[in-house]
């Protein structure tokens, strides 16, 4: 089934498809800025398929994807100079651990996402839309409606409180 | 700590936001570390709370497929009001059911479909191979179209021509998909995308909007910025397909079928079928290439940067093709490229604009704002004496030297001619013009770089470059000498002390996004403020023609 370079193909992205976002949630939870993560995104991807063929059909691919963009992230923070922006290695290696296992459920949360954010004011869904769909900054968004940053950040913790709130309650009430 | 507590998750919670968007310094990400080393709670919440934001960035945010957000138009006034009105501190509603939509126009808006599934199959498509390749000419000639669904707005335009939209097009009016071309006769246009694409077509120009990801260049040149929400973009050319994967590449199409494709950024597929020759192309960045149409044959061609319009902004009538930001002319009024007036500037005692030619004059420390120029933050006469503030944000320059506090002239943008032996850190063979800020001690100012930002949307400041000096003067060289500091929000990234006449120095400091206010300074050389030549007396200030040359920010 392998040999055939169209099915390579197929069966890569195939898996990619199913893959993707647990991969991207992995690099996003440890590099915070995201055009960084963006870009390791693409170079876990790039390697992924470069070592395809060592890939064992059957296993994990996503916790495969996973641990080359662990290997890729350390290099990256090798070449960077910490700021302000990341956080101390310590730290990064509990989230580290801990992602792996809170990424397992991700497609589960998506689901419950998308009843939680039926749930909330109109206007609250809009702002995480703004802040979150459409990148649209903080500091805009102020402007735009003459508030401080600090009532937007005020407001999106909120919205987001509610939802991590609403998907946890969702999930233990599934069983999940 | 406990988030059992909805008063202590989303106090955290608003730390988790500042601090992903940079926002959280001192104190505060002290006791945000702390939460997060010892608490397997805040750790989680951290998680649970980033996980989410990954949910809205994936290409099918469930927010994206929500009624309510049909439209991604952001500058919905109704909304924009509605959210001003709201209280501030209002909790977020649990809403029995879910009502109709209120506050949303309803425009032509393609609804999100599994149109998007494609594009993603583009983008691992692209990365792999010739296998991948047939799947993608399938999809690309079989896919159809709708016409008349918005996916685009006219964000912007400067001196745009349009030759058959009865002057309607504005900025901000929908594009719609649609088979009728579009003709850019002169002038610049720039298309925002639902996805978040930007594409900036110079005229004379003429393309088709096909679809939401989609755009088709008859003849012209055109810009693109695509970034990964929108994986998968494509532009049609008569003879070709460019198919993105993240990337920026400019496309010159002629009438004559000939295409040039030039990738800045990324990666691009080029795919060609001119004279049943087919072509599958991988571009990285760095590379161009040329198709002669008449042939079907591609060759390899100089990437030029510099090639295409990127970035334009009507208000400032900014056209951006990749040159850097020249800080003299803006301080000659101009937009940085050359549009300032040579020989004015600022007064430095009051922060309004000048071409007066003052003499010397003392001044104390005071900050002062410069209303005129939103680029320049402010101007000061620095003396040592208190605390010199250097910016709006109040940071202070802790370094300033003890000067005489008086300063000549103002602080202008001019240009000079640069003899090779005054570069004292480099070799220049012939002398060289510069468009220089003139800037005579003691006098300082700050540009704030988030201004040029706001205004170059998408471009990113990467450093700044200038040479620095003093004059070379026909009068008292010898009392020529000064002090230079280059501080970015108040913090001191450079300094060069004692140069003298007809000495040149570069400097180099890189710059993040982060940083907010980049402030040049010149001061006296700690000189006496009373000096003798031939029985006269000269101040510290006397002859201390300090200029930068060529004092440019570079974008990217």
């Amino acid at each position: 089934m392998r040999d055939n370079p169209h099915d390579i193909t197929k069966t890569f992205m195939r898996l990619m498809f199913a893959n993707e976002r647990r991969i991207y949630a992995y690099i996003y939870v440890l590099i915070p800025i995201q055009e960084e993560a963006e870009d390791i995104f693409q170079e876990t991807i790039a390697v992924m398929w470069s070592k395809f063929d060592a890939f064992e059909e059957g296993k994990d691919f996503g916790a495969w994807g996973i641990g080359i963009a662990h290997n890729i992230i350390r290099n990256y923070r090798r070449k960077k100079s910490r700021s302000h922006f990341y956080l101390d290695e310590d730290i990064e290696n509990l989230l580290e651990q801990e992602a792996r296992q809170s990424i397992k459920s991700l497609d589960l949360r998506i689901e419950v996402l998308r009843q939680c954010l039926n749930q909330l004011n109109p206007l609250d869904r809009k702002i995480i839309h703004l802040r979150y769909d459409e990148d649209v900054s903080v500091k805009a968004i102020a402007e735009k409606i003459s508030r401080t940053m600090k009532v937007i950040y005020v407001k999106l913790a909120r919205a987001n409180d509610f939802l991590l709130r609403c998907i946890r309650r969702t999930l233990a009430e599934q069983g999940g | 700590m406990t988030m059992k507590d909805p008063k202590t998750s989303q106090h955290f919670c608003e730390m988790i936001l500042k601090f992903r968007d940079g926002q959280l310094s001192g104190e505060d990400l002290q006791q945000f570390k702390v939460a997060l080393r010892s608490n397997p709670e805040a750790r989680s919440y951290y998680i649970e709370t980033v996980l989410i934001h990954t949910i809205f960035k994936g290409r099918k945010s469930p927010l994206q497929q929500m009624e309510i957000l049909a439209s991604n138009n952001t500058l919905d006034w109704q909304l924009w009001d509605a959210l001003a009105m709201q209280e501030n501190t209002a909790e977020p509603v649990q809403i029995e059911r879910i009502d109709p939509p209120q506050i949303e126009m309803a425009p032509l808006s393609k609804p999100v479909s599994a149109k998007q599934t494609p594009s993603k199959t583009l983008l691992y498509t692209m990365i792999c191979s010739a296998a991948a390749f047939l799947i993608l000419i399938l999809y690309l000639n079989y896919s159809p179209f709708e016409p008349g669904y918005q996916v685009a707005v006219l964000s912007d335009s400067i001196d745009a021509l349009w030759a058959n939209t009865d002057n309607s097009m504005k900025k901000g009016t929908p594009i719609l998909t649609g088979s009728k071309p579009l003709i850019l006769r002169d002038g610049y246009a720039q298309l925002r995308f639902d996805n978040q694409a930007q594409l900036t077509i110079k005229g004379p120009a003429e393309f088709q909007i096909l679809d939401s990801d989609v755009v088709k260049l008859n003849y012209g040149q055109l810009y693109s910025v695509i970034p990964p929400r929108a994986y998968g973009f494509q532009i049609y050319t008569r003879e070709s397909k460019i198919i993105d994967l993240g990337t920026e590449f400019g496309i010159q199409q002629n009438i004559n079928g000939d295409t040039e494709i030039h990738v800045l950024k990324g990666q691009v597929v080029f795919v060609s079928k001119a004279m049943g020759k087919h072509i599958n192309l991988d571009l990285a960045a760095g590379s161009a290439r040329k198709l002669i149409a008449a042939t079907g044959e591609t060759a390899e061609i100089a990437c030029k940067e510099e090639m295409f319009v990127r970035q334009i902004d009507s208000a400032s009538r900014w056209i951006w093709k990749g040159q850097p930001l020249n800080l003299a002319d803006i301080a000659g009024g101009g937009n940085g490229f050359g549009t300032g007036t040579i020989d004015t500037g600022f007064d430095p005692l009051t922060g309004m604009p000048s071409s007066e030619s003052p003499g010397t004059r003392k001044s104390d420390n005071t900050y002062q704002r410069v209303p005129s120029n939103p680029l320049i933050d402010g101007i000061f006469v620095p003396n040592g004496q208190t605390q010199q503030i250097v910016s709006s944000q109040r940071h202070v320059f802790r370094e300033c030297p003890v000067t005489s506090g008086t300063t000549y002239h103002n602080l202008t943008n001019g240009v000079r001619i640069l003899s090779p032996e005054a570069f004292q850190d480099s070799t220049v063979l012939a002398s060289q013009s510069a468009h220089s800020l003139l800037m005579h001690a003691n006098v300082g100012i700050t540009y704030d770089l988030q201004a040029i930002r706001e205004l170059l949307q998408g471009v990113q400041i990467v450093r700044f470059q200038s040479k620095l000096g003093l004059e070379d003067v026909f009068l008292r060289p010898a009392l020529s000498n000064a002090d230079f500091w280059i501080l970015v929000d108040g913090k001191l990234k450079y300094q060069k002390t004692q140069v003298k006449a007809n000495q040149l120095f570069s400097v180099v400091i890189e710059l993040s996004d982060k940083d907010r206010f980049l402030t040049l300074v010149v001061t006296d050389g700690k000189d006496p403020e009373e000096r003798i030549v031939d029985n006269m007396t000269y101040p510290a200030i006397d002859c201390d023609w300090c200029m930068f040359a060529d004092p440019v920010l570079i974008l990217k």
